[in-house]
């Protein structure tokens, strides 16, 4: 939420370039663990319905 | 007694993983690809990225794909001499072998392009592969749907 409030701060200023602070605000460490969790869940979705264990 | 489901035999399984893996890492890539090319607004950051996410990403998720394929018809019989293939697999085979040979003119053609964004040029090739890409995401999709609906 913070880096889309930023986002739209640059906007409303007429920023419509790159911004180092905005990239900072986006480059988290809890943003990389979720996207790697998900592509994890989706990786064991596959997993389950191709191999069906117990079927 | 009907027949309600039937499990595939345990050998199909992997090379069947690999098949579908590969056309998810493809499919991922391309749309990665073609959504960084198509919005980069002419930064060449942008443009770098979609190229690279075509070239390292969905290049080898087409091989992955293809391997698989082959692997998973041959496991399933399709691949010996006499046996009439079906048209969900004519459609996806020919959707794969037409699809990798615009993946390869797309990368060739961006490749070109790339090289050209250090002279301020390049863009309007950048441009052709991003059409390439979207014409490739939609083939996909009916790829998708006849590999996995089967309608004959």
């Amino acid at each position: 939420m913070k880096g889309m409030t930023k986002a739209k701060e640059l906007e409303a200023a007429g920023q419509n370039g790159p911004s180092a602070e905005l990239l900072a605000i986006n480059r988290t460490s809890r943003g990389v663990i979720l996207h790697s969790a998900a592509s994890v869940l989706v990786l064991l979705i596959l997993l389950d319905m191709i191999f069906k264990p117990g079927a | 007694m009907s027949v309600l489901a039937l499990v595939r035999p345990d050998s199909w399984n992997f090379p069947l993983f690999v098949h579908v893996l590969g056309a998810m890492i493809l499919v991922g890539g391309l749309l990665a690809g073609a959504a960084s090319l198509g919005f980069a607004r002419g930064e060449v950051r942008f443009l770098r990225l979609g190229y690279w996410s075509l070239l390292a990403v969905s290049l080898p998720g087409w091989l992955i794909m293809r391997a698989g394929a082959e692997w998973i018809a041959s496991r399933e019989g399709w691949t010996k001499k006499g046996v009439p293939t079906p048209t969900w697999l004519d459609i996806g085979s020919l959707i794969a072998d037409a699809g990798g040979l615009i993946l390869l003119v797309s990368l060739i053609v961006g490749g070109v392009g790339v090289r050209r964004l250090r002279s301020g040029a390049g863009a309007g090739l950048l441009r052709a592969t991003l059409v390439l890409s979207v014409v490739l995401l939609a083939a996909y999709v009916v790829a998708v749907w006849a590999m996995a609906g089967k309608p004959s």
